[in-house]
């Protein structure tokens, strides 16, 4: 057997040197395939959402810009519970949670939507979600830049906005693996898909979007932060706002949860691999 | 092992799947596309598997891709690289028709260096010409198809599964198409063609399977593989019309 393999492997292929390489293509010149895929599809999406609307990436900002002035005139003028920097506490609640909610809307989809294509070539299923979830980050990067650039005219930069990335690499995990384990259950459980936009709309009040911590009684702030978005979003404001240090095992949990999260999530898509194209339905 | 071919590339034995089609929640038809299928490809061949509409002609090449698991039996394959030929799979309207290349092509499995080196003789093959950078939303559907074959023509596995229809595009191009595949497939290439049709099978390939309710029936030379499949037709549509009369 071993003897027929190996002729296989050396003389099958008609002297065509790219068919051989690729009868031996190993597991990670596989994964870099994926990984091109999944850029260049990030790039043209990137570059069809400009094509299809007058205002095409002006949207992006406008978007968490009508959010906050929603937020500021609700609670900072009709209530008067704003306060001095209100702006930028909402710009840092904002930004953060609309980059978890449009990723997690997105990717929940991600895998069903393309049934289609999955019946005509094989993909490994993790590129859906990965696609989804690396297009929410240059969104949000853009974003970012934007309006955190004008945070940098409201407030002056202090040494723990240097945190910031950390926490935003910590929110891009939990992201990911939320992202990726949701895309690969709604399959099989098509109704997910409809519960998944209320339930983020729910989140949303429960994070901390427009109110501060201090507003919550004090009995109630441990499970309050049991929501992973709440407190990041805690944390975001901590190293902007109050050059506090973040906290730094709070961040570790976070971490750890959602990379068991990813991991038990590639590991069922990895185990579905081939039963996804069935589910047709 | 060998039939007059190369090596033996993959080797079906026992096939079968079952789809589960879904009622509800709680209830589910299971429908067996395939029940038991066995089949030999060797190198170099063009193998045609033959059989009426709706016997899982279909199935039996998702199958061999690799896309699906089957239920039953077992599929091995001797290292062979499988892919069926899908048109445009992958095709993203807003991104140009380079772009689109690459998209296709990766998802066939090729690496980015593979697809840039041939890169020049699709865009050429293709016919597009300046339109090659435009975006595909605004090609016309023979434009997109003749992209669609370009990248599928130049860029093959080692074996490739063919799903009846061959030519493509608008007149001239699917003159040109056909032509191209058709001597692709009496190449060294290696082939699998599923189709209804019993010419087509009779012009293109050197040996035969012949499927019938998810079984394969008769493996072998084609002439006798097709008449058998011919003369089965041919009792079983005598029988309908004599039920059909009474």
């Amino acid at each position: 057997m071993l003897n027929l393999i190996f002729n296989l492997q050396f003389n099958h292929c008609g002297g065509e040197k790219n068919l051989r390489e690729r009868v031996q293509r190993s597991y990670r010149a596989r994964l870099r395939i994926s990984a091109r895929y999944i850029w260049y599809k990030v790039k043209s999406e990137l570059a069809a959402e400009a094509s299809r609307n007058y205002l095409s990436h002006l949207w992006w900002i406008l978007e968490p810009c009508l959010m906050i002035g929603v937020f500021w005139v609700i609670f900072g003028v009709v209530f008067e519970r704003g306060g001095e920097g209100f702006v930028s506490f909402l710009v840092l609640g904002v930004t953060a949670w609309l980059w978890f909610a449009h990723t997690v809307g997105k990717a929940t989809q991600s895998i069903r939507r393309e049934m289609g294509l999955m019946l005509q070539v094989y993909v490994p299923k993790y590129v859906f979600p990965f696609t989804a979830v690396l297009f929410g980050v240059f969104k949000h990067l853009f974003v970012l830049v934007v309006l955190v650039g004008l945070l940098l005219l409201l407030a002056e930069p202090t040494e723990t906005w240097f945190y910031y990335f950390l926490i935003f690499l910590v929110q891009l995990l939990f992201v990911l693996a939320v992202s990726t384990m949701l895309a690969a259950i709604v399959p099989f459980i098509p109704d997910l898909a409809l519960v998944v936009p209320p339930l983020l709309q729910m989140t949303m009040f429960v994070s901390g979007v427009f109110y501060p911590q201090s507003m919550i009684p004090v009995r109630y702030v441990e499970y309050f932060r049991y929501n992973p978005m709440a407190g990041l979003i805690m944390e975001y404001r901590k190293v902007m706002l109050e050059s506090q240090l973040p906290d730094f095992v709070y961040l570790s949990k976070v971490a750890l949860c959602s990379a068991l999260l990813l991991i038990g999530a590639l590991w069922f898509l990895n185990k579905f691999d081939r039963a996804y194209p069935r589910l047709t339905n | 092992m060998t039939s007059g071919f190369g090596d033996l590339l993959i080797q079906a034995r026992s096939v079968a799947v079952v789809y589960n089609r879904c009622r509800s929640f709680f209830r589910s038809d299971p429908f067996e596309a395939l029940k038991d299928v066995s089949l030999d490809i060797y190198a170099g061949e063009s193998l045609g598997v033959i059989g009426r509409n709706g016997v899982g002609k279909t199935t039996l090449l998702r199958v061999l891709a690799k896309i699906i698991m089957p239920d039953r039996g077992s599929v091995t394959n001797y290292g062979a690289s499988t892919a069926m030929l899908s048109l445009q799979a992958g095709f993203d309207i807003h991104a140009s028709g380079r772009t689109n290349i690459l998209l296709s092509a990766l998802l066939l499995g090729f690496t980015e260096e593979e697809i840039r080196e041939r890169m020049d003789e699709i865009i050429e093959y293709s016919e597009l010409g300046d339109f090659i950078d435009q975006p595909i939303v605004g090609y016309s559907a023979g434009m997109r198809a003749r992209l669609g074959f370009s990248v599928c023509y130049y860029m093959q596995p080692d074996v490739l599964l063919i799903d009846e229809a061959l030519g493509v595009g608008d007149l001239e191009f699917r003159e040109k198409s056909a032509k191209a595949m058709h001597e692709k497939i009496k190449s060294d290439q290696t082939v699998v063609l599923v189709s209804h049709d019993a010419r087509t099978i009779r012009d293109l390939c050197n040996r035969a399977v012949w499927i019938e309710d998810g079984v394969s029936r008769m493996e072998g030379d084609v002439e006798s593989v097709v008449t058998a499949y011919q003369e089965h037709v041919r009792s079983r549509s005598r029988v309908e019309a004599a039920t059909l009369k009474a």
